[in-house]
């Protein structure tokens, strides 16, 4: 090799390396490997895809379910139609829109080897419905035919959901225009043998899952380890080796931790006085940025409990509380962006949302003077009982709630509840000893059917679980409700924007306080961030990577 | 001669106090060789003597005067200074003011606007700025704190020396059955997880205690008077008993026994006026130690209940803002120190000053 040669070589070498160099610069790719550390400061409800209900597993679960249809791993509109994943393309429907026939689309396998098949799904399906699971959630399989059965312990399979082959067809008691996106939700995850046959109420902490990650262990109240499926071939991403979260530390500590680059992401949020300074250090919602706001679907609001003699038939009262609420000053409780001051039921962006302007956003003087006026006559003896949350600014907005009420005669005793015993005996017929109870809502699936019947449709009142922790039924709404959830397109939009105007304007259920943002604070060593709130808070574990 | 001099002029504690009051070690005969001399010398009582080493304990008196002090502040200052500043403890002053333009707590001597029903703001003064993002007034809610801490601290404290000191003068001086049976529910209310007591009677029974008030006390006050009194009564059970064993062997309780006395009679006059000395140590100490205990439990979510202020909640709310708004857990800690520290000095004078044979 004569030196010409040797040289020509060389350049050519150190050209190439330099080009690729000069690519890597210009556009960099996601960084793949690595440990991404989280904080939560209060442990998951579960980990078991047919009993978690918190949002904080729902965001471990988008990483690790794969199911028939989901939500892609993309931000704004993109990311907010449900679109098919094990399923191949969209569903077959009937005419009578009861019947769904879905083809499982091939190579989608558990973290155990074994392959995702329609019986996966069925095997779902009968787990949740399975009355020794004790699901909150099946009332969302309330339009699935033969659930009920299961539910209440006639049945053993659900008959309206059949393998037929690589087919998994499903009927519908009636049509129901949400049910592509009742699918997003974890319940609904393909699950493997091995867990279909585990019914346990108490919940299975370590399990086979067939999207990007899985369950590598939990230990309850301390951790949790999300590990790369290596059977995944479904085509998310999947950057971190491992997603470990940590449970137990306070958001101050959190907070320490994230600036520190000993955790990544304060998954409970910091403290509230913070996030003002945090974005005024590091920016706002800059390209993968350390501070990201995006608004959630989501409410924070007071039920008024209608099943209780001071609120049964009594919306003068109700509508005084609506003018009573500080929602400014409840707003402040929660620091900097926390959210936009709201007086009815449904959230912007959401279907069926329209501006009511029925109540004030701001108090004063008039707004006091009219809710005394309201609840004039209308105060039963003038005691309530108000519960909440005892955890984090909970307790400082009870007590602003309470000052409120007292504004207009009402002397409301608050009584502070752990979180989960607090909407767990809230929705229980028989623990509900509350008059009033501050509560939050965040979208199982974008659509103002989980808002407002889930919320407040009265056949559900008597279930000893529930989320209509207004007690509300009201014949004349329940009709308006079922009728609104069997439409499609604009019709359906404004069949809900009326309802939502109605109720709030005749006999308000609630005191609609709220919606919050979705607040994150990440580490400098974490990148490729993506937040899609149909998915739930916070960037999308499976997206993120170490720089 | 100078013995003498010099004890008229500065009693030494020990020898002329016990003397005087009748009761310790015979006097030094000395004392009665000149009569014109011991004519001068004014003769005073046993709780003379107490008050006369008291006083030469200074820390103990700063201890007493800020005690007192803190009891004038509490229960006369606090309605007044609500009264002059035109507003409440538990009002939020959210409209203008109360929070700064980073939505923090005001910081101390901050003007804030209330809103009156013609819908004009009135001017008041937070002393000592919003006690976190509800707005409140700090300087307020220091003052009606104390007031619950007080409460708490000397109900709690008047009801464990009750039941101990009943129960500790009937073990000490029946003994036999009274005294094993009193020593082993003392064993047990010891060993009793006292946290997990109080967890459970927030859940169940705090709820309807809470709203007893009698007319005057803050809600969550009787809840924690009961427990703290009825789980800390055995340390002045054990203390009381003690003192009891070794007055009833005395001369005066066998005199008082010979000359026909019942029982009763003896446990009245001459057992439970023994008592009284280390009653009020114990009291002293108890209080500061209930006080503490009630902040502890307040800072856990489970004593007073809201909107009512004491240190304790004071100080659950104050790390919120630790980072922008520190002084926000300096007032009611340095409250705390302060009440504790002046608790204990006094404690610790009141037991010198009652034990005749102290010198100092």
């Amino acid at each position: 090799m004569n030196g010409k040669r040797l040289l020509g070589i060389v350049l050519a070498i150190t050209g190439i390396a330099l080009l690729v160099a000069a690519a890597s610069t210009a556009a960099p790719t996601a960084k793949r490997g690595g440990t991404i550390v989280l904080d939560i400061s209060t442990d998951v409800d579960y980990i078991d895809p047919q009993l978690s209900y918190y949002g904080e597993t729902w965001k471990l679960e988008a990483a690790t379910a794969c199911k028939l249809m989901n939500w892609q791993d993309k931000e704004g509109a993109a990311g907010a139609v449900a679109t098919p994943e094990v399923s191949a393309g969209l569903p077959v429907i009937s005419r009578d829109g009861k019947t769904y026939t879905f083809t499982i689309k091939p190579g989608f396998r558990f973290s155990n080897g074994q392959t995702v098949t329609a019986r996966s799904f069925v095997d779902a399906f009968n787990r949740f419905a399975n009355p020794r699971m004790q699901s909150t959630g099946v009332q969302f399989l309330d339009i699935v035919q033969g659930a009920q059965a299961v539910i209440d312990g006639k049945a053993r399979t659900i008959s309206g959901v059949r393998a037929q082959g690589n087919k998994l067809v499903v009927r519908l008691t009636k049509a129901s225009p949400d049910f592509l996106a009742r699918l997003t939700m974890p319940f609904m995850q393909a699950i493997d043998t091995n867990l279909a046959r585990q019914i346990d109420a108490n919940g299975i902490n370590q399990y086979a899952s067939c999207g990007p990650y899985y369950f590598s262990s939990r230990t309850p109240g301390r951790s949790i380890t999300l590990r790369r499926n290596p059977h995944y071939k479904g085509g998310r991403a999947a950057n971190a080796d491992t997603i470990q979260v940590n449970v137990g530390n306070d958001i101050a500590v959190q907070f320490q931790n994230v600036e520190k680059g000993t955790s990544d992401y304060a998954s409970s949020g910091i403290p509230p006085t913070e996030w003002k300074n945090v974005v005024g250090k590091y920016g706002l919602n800059r390209k993968d940025g350390r501070v990201q706001v995006r608004p959630l679907f989501d409410i924070r609001y007071v039920a008024m409990n209608h099943g209780r003699p001071l609120f049964r038939n009594n919306p003068g009262l109700a509508k005084a509380v609506n003018w009573a609420v500080d929602r400014q000053a409840f707003s402040a409780q929660g620091g900097y962006l926390y959210g936009k001051r709201t007086g009815q039921i449904l959230p912007p962006g959401m279907v069926g949302y329209k501006p009511q302007g029925l109540y004030p956003l701001k108090v004063t003087a008039n707004t006091i003077k009219q809710a005394k006026k309201l609840a004039d006559g209308n105060l039963r003896g003038g005691k309530a009982v108000l519960w909440s949350s005892n955890t984090g600014i909970a307790p400082l907005q009870a007590q602003l709630i309470q000052y409120n009420l007292k504004q207009i005669g009402l002397d409301a005793e608050v009584r502070l509840l752990p979180r989960a015993q607090q909407f767990t005996n809230a929705g229980n017929p028989e623990t509900a000893t509350f008059d009033m109870t501050m509560e939050r809502w965040g979208a199982d699936y974008a659509d103002p059917y989980d808002f407002v019947n889930i919320l407040l449709d009265g056949a559900q009142v008597k279930n000893p679980q529930h989320n209509n922790y207004a007690y509300f039924n009201v014949a004349k709404y329940n009709r308006q409700m079922t009728s609104a959830s069997l439409l499609t397109g604009p019709r359906r939009g404004a069949a809900y924007a009326a309802l939502d105007g109605a109720l709030m304007r005749e006999n308000p259920p609630w005191a609609p306080l709220v919606n919050s943002n979705d607040r994150s604070f990440m580490s400098a060593r974490v990148g490729c961030i993506t937040i899609n709130e149909a998915h739930g808070s916070g960037p999308l574990l499976n997206v993120i990577c170490l720089k | 001669m100078s013995n003498v001099a010099d004890s008229a002029a500065a009693p030494s504690g020990g020898q002329l106090a016990s003397f005087l009051g009748g009761a310790g070690p015979s006097p030094p005969a000395d004392l009665f060789l000149e009569e014109e001399l011991a004519a001068e010398v004014e003769a005073r009582g046993y709780w003379a003597g107490v008050w006369l080493r008291l006083r030469r304990d200074k820390l103990a008196l700063a201890g007493g005067v800020f005690i007192v002090l803190l009891f004038v502040i509490a229960f006369a200052g606090a309605p007044l200074a609500a009264k002059l500043l035109g507003h409440g403890p538990n009002e939020p002053f959210l409209v203008s003011g109360g929070l700064d333009e980073d939505q923090l707590p005001a910081g101390p001597w901050t003007h804030v606007g209330k809103l009156t029903e013609d819908g004009e703001l009135e001017q008041q003064l937070f002393v000592l700025g919003s006690d976190s993002t509800l707005a409140r007034d700090e300087f307020l809610r220091l003052l009606y704190g104390a007031q619950v801490s007080l409460e708490v601290g000397i109900g709690a404290t008047c009801l464990s020396l009750f039941l101990g000191t009943l129960l500790g003068a009937l073990a000490g001086f029946f003994r036999g059955w009274v005294d094993t049976t009193i020593s082993r529910m003392v064993d047990l209310t010891m060993a009793f997880p006292y946290l997990l007591f109080v967890i459970t009677l927030a859940g169940t029974l705090g709820t309807r205690l809470n709203h007893v008030t009698l007319g005057f006390l803050g809600e969550g006050v009787v809840t924690l008077v009961l427990v703290f009194g009825l789980l800390g009564w055995f340390y002045s059970a054990r203390v009381m008993r003690s003192v009891a064993l070794s007055i009833r062997e005395k001369e005066f309780v066998e005199a008082a026994r010979m000359v026909g006395a019942s029982n009763w009679r003896i446990v009245r006059s001459h057992v439970f006026p023994h008592l009284v000395g280390p009653l009020i140590v114990l009291g002293t100490l108890n209080v500061a130690a209930f006080i503490l205990a009630e902040a502890g439990l307040s800072f856990l979510g489970l004593g007073i209940q809201l909107p009512t202020a004491s240190w304790g909640t004071l100080l659950a709310d104050a790390p919120q803002y630790y980072t922008s708004r520190p002084l926000l857990m300096v007032w009611p800690g340095v409250a705390l120190l302060l009440t504790t520290l002046a608790f204990n000095l006094l404690g610790d004078g009141l037991r010198d000053a009652f034990d005749p044979r102290g010198s100092r």
